[in-house]
């Protein structure tokens, strides 16, 4: 169940042999994690929750800019709090409060996080 | 400091990520003296200054606010092509000032570590040094300059802090470029050199350094479309290979270049800065939590924009009186020295008149974007677009284009300039565009006139909707309904491409600040009059001349010459007064009917017919394409009532109703008046609204296109209601 709906998320529009290999590296990694039962999405987090970057899935100008914005694997994150109307996010990256769509967010792969409120400033 | 160094001429680029006080600064160091331009083709506003230090000549040149120089668009690569000196307008840049936020450097780096890899000379300023200083960071700023090997200075530009040691390092900047971080693996510079042989092979031998490495990085990038297009199709394949190898070699596009100027970013600050002593922003949290709160949040939020559309709908209006009154003043004293005739009218119609339709909108323009200072400045703003994402996603936008198409109610004319608060471009396009269909105060008389000469008052549930109020509503929704399919077919035909993502950064709650305020005022008027004022004058002596030639005045003037040797105190004197007054209405009547505007309405006849005009009507809709609230008063002219009647007027209204077609059919009914409130509400009869389109959207392409697609759509709509209304009624 969690693997196929982490394969589908990652599943980018097939570019080039660059982005297949890239595509690729991700997978692994996140096959990798959900072997490990632990991967979900950032749109899956509830306010308050926590969690730690696997990857940013895809390779066009909305994971570009989520890599610029520092949406690194290894990098803490937590979620503050959701928009009125149920969307985007708001989260806590890098001591920096960023809105982020859940279409959007729902490329970011985690790794369980802690979710004590602490946890995610930065290390 | 080299007190004796001979007089320089520098060109320094102002660049930053947003909400890093970058404009604060720019003000700072230019003083007053910014010059408000645009960049040949594209949106991009050119801010300039030139300024003299200790004799030399400084010109500083602001880029737009931005987290990245990867350019995805040809508005992101304009600040690209001006760092490296290869924009026309600017020529060669000797510095690059970097403005940084000093308590959040990590991210911040991120950018410097591409203007570095430019090669051009760098000083790095942290901004906001107060705010890092409260949160309990320490930043070692000389051990930061040493180990980047540029220059770096803490400010605080609100307080003016740390201004003068800008200066100083600015003219110390020596012309050798900094170190370049050698942050990839040596494969990939090893690609980079690889790739000027490749592009010199095929007829690009000039290629700078940064250039290639972006072609590389971006994929499908805006660089690497450019040299395609320039040397043969070969490249997009080349560079396709290339990152193949690269990857190969481990380094992955995309993720590879952020994650290697993050780990050096990271690096660098390693012995530089000591983190934050407790958890910061702690009451920028807790205000959120009520700010965006899912009830209060909202309240707070409608209050706010009711308060900003109060204040440019209902607030301007005494200033705006100001305005008419003035105008008025100025016009008498012409009236006063110039005898009645061409010269009179022109003065008084066209250059007063003109002068007059341009400053009226200054009062709205100030108004709004103080407020939208304070917003922005505080941090709310951020707040409000986070909010209202998801209302704006129906129109394929974010929620930044809520405010400006929110101000459209009142007038499209600041709405499209707010527009500068939107940094995706598409999505900036396409709020220009709809803009002008949210139904603003100058459409709100003709409902009136119409709605109260033809809409009976019947009254529903007991008296609390009445049908009059329904159709007022409904026509002042309209607009708003009708953009939801525009918006969404922009987006699909004309602005395509990738979807940026929607990522917003809510900076901390701050205390805005009354000199920036004041200053964006001051800034949005003068670049609102000097930029748009001037298109704006000459449409209108244009209008003027179309509705003035080639009829003969001479009776007209003979009439207006003996009516002010008279005087209605004199009771004696006043009904002839009566009788030249009328006499005088006809004849302007009839010389609107045979001016170059009366004929081009009369002709337009067989083409307004479907929709149940006459050619009165006609008149007046041509008439009111330079600016709609003039129908009234070309009505008036038109049924001999004279230019001075206004929405209420029951002479008016009675003209409307009495008005027969030459077999004495009534011209209008119900359906030709919803028609033609129909076409008001969609219709682009706003000269002053094209003149900002052709401004903002730097083309008159786009501007041609809103007033084909308006209108079009605007005949469309009153051909329907008054088919529909037509069948329905017989």
């Amino acid at each position: 169940m969690t693997l196929r709906f982490s394969l589908n998320r990652i599943d980018a529009p097939a570019g080039n042999l660059t982005s297949l290999l890239c595509k690729d590296a991700i997978l692994f990694q996140a096959i990798a994690y959900t072997v490990s039962g632990i991967v979900h999405t950032l749109a899956q987090l509830r306010p308050g929750e926590s969690g730690r970057v696997v990857a940013v899935g895809g390779d066009d100008a909305v994971s570009v800019r989520l890599l610029e914005l520092g949406l690194l694997p290894g990098e803490a994150l937590q979620v503050l709090g959701v928009a009125p109307l149920g969307d985007p996010l708001s989260i806590s990256l890098r001591g920096t409060r960023l809105a982020i769509r859940r279409s959007d967010a729902a490329r970011v792969q985690l790794a369980n996080g802690h979710s004590s409120a602490a946890s995610a400033s930065r290390s | 400091m080299s007190v004796e160094a001979p007089p320089r001429s520098l060109q320094v680029a102002v660049i930053g990520n947003p909400n890093t006080g970058k404009s604060t600064l720019f003000n700072a160091l230019a003083g007053m003296h910014a010059h408000v331009g645009n960049y040949p083709g594209v949106t991009v506003e050119k801010k300039t200054g030139r300024v003299h230090w200790d004799g030399h000549t400084v010109d500083l040149i602001d880029l737009p606010g931005t987290y990245s120089l990867s350019p995805r668009s040809l508005d992101e690569l304009v600040s690209v092509d001006v760092i490296l000196g290869r924009h026309p307008d600017i020529g060669r840049v000797d510095v690059v000032l970097c403005i940084a936020d000093a308590s959040h450097l990590e991210r911040q780096l991120f950018l410097l570590s591409q203007v570095l890899d430019t090669g051009v000379p760098v000083v790095l300023v942290l901004n906001m040094w107060d705010a890092a200083v409260r949160s309990g960071q320490r930043i070692d700023v000389a051990r930061l300059s040493e180990k980047l090997g540029v220059p770096v200075v803490a400010t605080e530009a609100h307080r003016l802090k740390g201004i003068s040691e800008v200066r100083a390092a600015l003219l110390a900047v020596s012309d050798a470029p900094p170190p370049r971080p050698r942050l990839f693996p040596e494969a990939f510079y090893a690609e980079c050199d690889r790739l000027q042989t490749h592009l010199a092979e095929h007829g690009q031998p000039e290629s700078p350094w940064f250039l290639r490495e972006r072609m590389l990085l971006d994929h499908h990038g805006t660089i690497e479309s450019r040299y395609a297009a320039a040397a043969d199709g070969k490249l997009p394949e080349y560079l396709s290979q290339a990152r193949t190898r690269l990857a190969a070699n481990g380094f992955q596009m995309p993720a590879a270049e952020a994650e290697l100027r993050y780990r050096w970013a990271r690096e660098l600050l390693a012995d530089v800065v000591t983190p934050p002593t407790e958890p910061p922003r702690s009451w920028t949290d807790r205000l959120d939590r009520l700010l965006t709160h899912r009830a209060f949040g909202l309240a707070v939020f409608a209050a706010l924009m009711f308060l900003v559309f109060q204040a440019i709908y209902a607030w301007a209006e005494p200033l705006m009186g100001l305005c008419e009154s003035a105008q008025g003043w100025v016009a008498a004293q012409i009236e006063a020295v110039v005898p009645p005739g061409p010269l009179r009218s022109l003065l008084v119609d066209g250059v007063v008149a003109g002068v007059g339709g341009v400053l009226i909108f200054l009062p709205q323009i100030m108004l709004l974007f103080g407020l939208i200072a304070v917003l922005e400045d505080c941090g709310y703003m951020a707040r409000g677009a986070y909010m209202m994402d998801r209302v704006m996603r129906a129109f394929g936008l974010s929620g930044k284009s809520f405010l400006p198409l929110m101000s459209s109610f009142a007038c499209a004319i600041p709405g499209i300039m707010a527009t500068r608060v939107i940094d995706n471009s598409r999505d900036r396009m396409v709020t220009i565009l709809v803009a002008p269909l949210m139904s603003c105060s100058a459409r709100l008389p003709v409902y009136l006139l119409l709605i109260g000469a033809f809409i009976p008052g019947t009254a529903y549930l007991g008296g609390w909707v009445s049908l009059p109020g329904l159709v007022l509503f409904a026509m002042t929704s309209l607009g708003l309904v009708v953009a939801i399919p525009v918006a969404w077919l922009l987006k699909r035909l004309f602005f395509r491409g990738e979807e940026g993502a929607f990522i917003l950064e809510l900076p901390d709650y701050k205390i805005p600040s009354v000199k920036l305020v004041l200053y964006r005022m001051y800034d949005r008027g003068k670049a609102f009059v000097l930029r748009a004022g001037s298109l704006i004058f000459a449409t209108t002596i244009l209008v003027w001349a179309l509705a003035y030639f080639p009829g003969d005045h001479a009776r007209y003037h003979e009439l207006e010459r003996q009516m002010e040797t008279l005087s209605a105190e004199v009771p004696a004197e006043a009904a002839e007064l009566a009788g030249l007054e009328s006499e005088l209405n006809l004849e302007s009547a009839r010389l609107i009917r045979e001016s170059f505007l009366g004929r081009a309405g009369q002709a337009i006849e067989p083409v307004v017919k479907p929709l149940g005009w006459d050619w009165r009507i006609g008149v007046g809709v041509i008439a009111s394409f330079p600016a709609r609230e003039v129908v009234i008063a070309t009505l008036g002219t038109i049924y001999s009532l004279g230019g001075d009647v206004d929405e209420e007027s029951e002479g008016l209204r009675g003209a409307l109703q009495a008005a027969e077609w030459p077999d004495g059919r009534k011209v209008y009914n119900v359906s030709v008046a919803l028609g033609l409130m129909v076409f008001f509400a969609l219709c682009a009869q706003c000269a002053s609204t094209l003149m900002i389109i052709r401004r903002e959207a730097n083309s008159w392409g786009w501007a041609a296109f809103s007033f084909v697609y308006m209108t079009g759509l605007a005949y469309l709509g009153a051909l329907v209601v008054y088919q529909v209304g037509m069948c329905w009624m017989s």
